[in-house]
């Protein structure tokens, strides 16, 4: 059994009133890459930064294994926060520094031929999401958290992004979590899939086995009760069902043609879902 | 990271240094300030500009990371919030620190003359505005209301510090006298301020502080990316418990504080002890009981006692304690304007002392009948009278009925001797290098090679005896009063020697070694306190017909630490911190105050 790299127990984060995190409870696992969707406002974001200690819970705790310390966790936050006065070689050296990172890889760098001598500031939003992925790969982190920045990115740099990501797993058995919404370019990565709603998660499951709980059907007329949906789509002439969880049983029972998802769908399914239960 | 940090406060110090110098330089040569020089110009500015440069780099500790959108890069490093806090911090307090020694260096060569406020206030004002802005620093994202913020928390701040010194002195009885806060807040030059600054104030002051900073502490152990007012609420919770402990602590402060400070004691005659502080009632301890006045004045010093009453000729006002009935009468009270000197004198039935006159353009010798409380004023026709710096009156007599008065201010030139009559006449008698003294119808004085000892002849003073000693030495009866009794002899020091005159034979010699004090309680009555080391006394002597007798040996104590130890007619008070013992003479019994 893969031991627990993070624990995090009643969780629990509220900005005025507004509870942001509602007592979650989870674990991750070494090497695990983790994707984590929702809609907008759920929570993702502050859930990320709590993991990376950018925001203090007010309740719970998230625990890191015994030999996890801060160095080695890496955190891209959907701002790409840095010190923009600080020219790239010297955001290099600082980074470098204060990470005890002795052999900078400039591969990264170089590939996208950076001006070194050019302010942060002045980089475009993908050279700086690369510049920071730059700076977390040479610390060798042993969880990298990422926040929403793969839209930001041109698809060029995105894949450099994504093989990088994907070297990182490969070579340092690093945990990865990582919000994103689009599936199509990173479905290699995740092995773990976590939706969240109003501070809470409403999906978590392995992907090797998402894919036999959720399954779709087009049906002319309502389903029967007893097959569980979580999102229905309707048109002028048809319903499509999003059913999970789905059993094998249904297939005998209920003799729908039942249609394999890719993660996307499934996603969007469940994001799809939320928007309509709010909407009822 | 600490790199960064002061590479930082280095960009923020050139700029302030440059705009610093500059100002003066742009405000001279636009004519919007001339007839000055620059550095009259400059030292002002850089006061202020200090102040700004104090609350900018308080208020500065997150502002430069949040305008490079750094904040949350900040924050996932790997340091705890405390570490993080303390590598921004120590920059800023070394940048404070330096100006502050280069403003200190500055008003000490020369800035003093062109301050804009003076050193306490400066130096209150400078680092209370620098830990305020430092603790509300993560107030607000936005710098001017963090600006705004702080300056409002320092007038806060001297507002409860002042709140917290008035009432306590509401409670005492006490009007707030010499020391005025005021001037601290509105600051105007007191030049001698720093002498008068009571010592709980900068207690209570640290007191008051100690909330913004310790709340700002433990509110930031968990600052994040929140909105402010996540943090702000945390600070208000622990901020709000811990200032209204450290009010309540700096009440008991500034209440004990006033009950000790500045605190005089005084043994009458009749084995009475007066106890006077600058805040609180007058005391008098009476065997087990003890006695408060209603204070009308602010400060009783005493200086004599004859019969039932208490004087103190000293302070603003001629204001008598009786012991019997525990009034206290204010028998003059004195204009500022008028002062010429600040000490006053009894003789008999009558205090007389100096002023200038209604239009300030004279001086005159004022007596003050203590029975009938009938003021005469007399006409001084010596106009360098009005330069002298506190002349004293040390001696009185009469010829043909007629009474003078001689005086002597060691800071004048030539160190005359007046002899001031009472219907205005004035003749210099003489000059006296030291403080000369009027003892058994003689007149001693000082030059630089020998003792004058004069005898007064058909209305002039005449030398009768000249003893060949180098200056260093002055027999006196003490600078409080003078005595028109017969005295035997008189006691003074010459380098590390004990001297004694002998007013028969009028033959002065030496009597043992000198390491110490002299004290004179009484005309007549001389003692010496032994110090052992620097600093460090023990053994009280008696000086009598040339021989040094051991009365009493105490504890070392050091005179530099506050102790003291005054020897009065009826005993000796000795104080060592708030310990009080008094000690009756013949024999040194100790004289128990139940109450005391």
């Amino acid at each position: 059994m893969t031991e627990n790299i993070l624990e995090i127990e009643n969780l629990r984060v509220k900005i005025g009133r507004k509870t942001i995190l509602d007592d979650i409870g989870i674990q991750f696992e070494k090497n695990e890459s983790v994707v984590i969707a929702g809609r907008n406002g759920s929570g993702k974001s502050t859930f990320l930064r709590c993991l990376a200690n950018v925001i203090f819970p007010d309740r719970g705790s998230v625990v890191y294994n015994e030999g996890i310390t801060k160095e080695k966790i890496g955190f891209i936050s959907d701002q790409i926060s840095l010190f923009e006065n600080l020219t790239v070689e010297q955001g290099i050296r600082f980074h470098s520094s204060v990470f005890h990172v002795e052999d900078f890889d400039y591969t990264l760098i170089n590939d996208l031929k950076f001006d070194l001598s050019q302010k942060i500031k002045n980089l475009s939003a993908g050279e700086r999401t690369l510049y920071h992925l730059s700076l977390l790969l040479s610390q060798k982190p042993e969880i990298l958290l990422i926040d929403e920045i793969i839209h930001t990115i041109d698809p060029y740099l995105r894949e450099k992004f994504l093989e990088a990501v994907i070297e990182l797993i490969d070579r340092c058995q690093t945990t990865v979590i990582m919000i994103n919404h689009t599936f199509s370019e990173i479905e290699k990565i995740p092995e773990r899939v976590l939706v969240m709603e109003k501070g809470q998660f409403i999906l978590d499951e392995k992907c090797e086995t998402l894919g036999e709980k959720i399954k779709s059907v087009v049906s002319e007329k309502e389903t029967p009760e007893e097959i569980p949906y979580i999102f229905k789509r309707e048109s002028s002439f048809q319903k499509e069902y999003f059913i999970y969880p789905f059993k094998e049983e249904f297939k005998k029972t209920f003799p729908y043609e039942y249609k394999e998802l890719s993660l996307n769908d499934i996603i969007k399914a469940f994001v799809g879902g939320q928007y309509v239960k709010e909407g009822n | 990271m600490l790199k960064k940090e002061i590479s930082e406060v280095l960009k923020h110090t050139i700029i302030f240094i440059l705009v610093v110098l500059l100002l003066p330089a742009i405000l001279l040569v636009t004519t919007i300030i001339s007839d000055q020089s620059y550095f009259s110009v400059f030292f002002p500015v850089l006061q202020f500009g200090l102040f700004f440069w104090a609350l900018f780099m308080g208020v500065s500790l997150f502002s430069g990371d949040r305008s490079q959108k750094g904040m949350e890069y900040l924050l996932s490093l790997p340091y705890s919030r405390l570490q993080l806090i303390g590598i921004k911090i120590l920059p800023r307090l070394c940048a404070v620190i330096l100006f502050y020694i280069a403003f200190v260096y500055l008003y000490k060569t020369g800035g003093f003359d062109a301050a804009a406020t003076t050193f306490i206030p400066f130096t209150a004002i400078y680092f209370t505005l620098f830990l305020l802005a430092l603790s509300l620093s993560a107030f607000s994202d936005n710098f001017i209301i963090l600006s705004v913020t702080s300056l409002f928390s320092l007038f806060i701040y001297s507002g409860f510090l002042y709140l917290v010194y008035w009432i306590v002195l509401k409670i005492r009885g006490t009007p707030l006298g010499e020391f005025d806060f005021k001037e601290l807040l509105l600051l105007e030059p007191g030049l001698f301020l720093w002498l008068d600054l009571p010592k709980f104030l900068p207690i209570i002051a640290i007191a008051l502080l100690l909330p913004f900073l310790i709340s700002f502490v433990l509110s930031v152990k968990k600052f994040d990316v929140r909105p402010s007012r996540v943090l702000n609420k945390r600070f208000f919770k622990y901020f709000t418990p811990i200032f209204v402990c450290c009010l309540a602590i700096s009440f008991l402060f500034a209440y004990q504080g006033t009950r000790f400070e500045y605190q005089e004691y005084y043994l009458t005659q009749d084995k009475k002890l007066i106890e006077s502080n600058y805040y609180s009632k007058i005391r008098i301890y009476d065997g087990d009981n003890v006695y408060k006045t209603e204070k009308k004045f602010e400060y009783f010093w005493p200086l004599l006692d004859e019969d039932e009453y208490v004087y103190d000729l000293w302070g603003y006002n001629v204001v008598r304690l009786n012991t019997s009935n525990y009034e206290v009468e204010t028998l003059y009270e004195a204009s500022e304007k008028r002062k010429l000197s600040w000490l006053r004198t009894k003789y008999n039935n009558t205090i007389v002392f100096l002023e200038k006159n209604e239009d300030l353009s004279g001086p005159e010798l004022v007596l003050l009948d203590e029975s009938s409380r009938k003021i005469t004023r007399v006409a001084i026709e010596y106009m360098p009278l009005m330069d002298y710096f506190n002349p004293f009156i040390f001696g009185t007599d009469k010829i043909n009925d007629k009474r003078y008065w001689l005086i002597h201010s060691p800071l004048v030139k030539k160190y005359p001797i007046l002899r001031i009559w009472e219907d205005g006449r004035t003749d210099i008698i003489g000059n006296s290098q030291r403080r000369p003294c009027y003892v058994n119808g003689m007149l001693i004085t000082y030059t630089e090679e020998a003792i004058i000892i004069n005898k007064e002849t058909e209305g002039k003073f005449e030398t009768i005896r000249e003893i060949p000693w180098e200056l260093d030495i002055a027999f006196s009866t003490g600078w409080r009063r003078f005595t028109n009794i017969p005295l035997k002899e008189l006691y003074g020091h010459k380098h590390n020697k004990i001297a004694r005159l002998d007013l028969e034979t009028l033959e002065a010699e030496e009597v043992g070694e000198f390491s110490g004090y002299l004290l004179y309680s009484h005309p007549g009555n001389y003692y010496f306190l032994e110090t052992v080391k620097p600093g460090v006394s023990r053994n009280i002597h008696q000086l009598k017909e040339g021989k040094m007798k051991l009365i009493k040996s105490f504890p070392d104590f050091d005179i530099r630490k506050g102790y003291s130890l005054r020897a009065f007619k009826a005993g000796i008070v000795f104080k060592k911190d708030k310990e009080i013992k008094v000690y009756a003479f013949p024999d040194l019994n100790e004289l128990k105050f139940k109450k005391l």
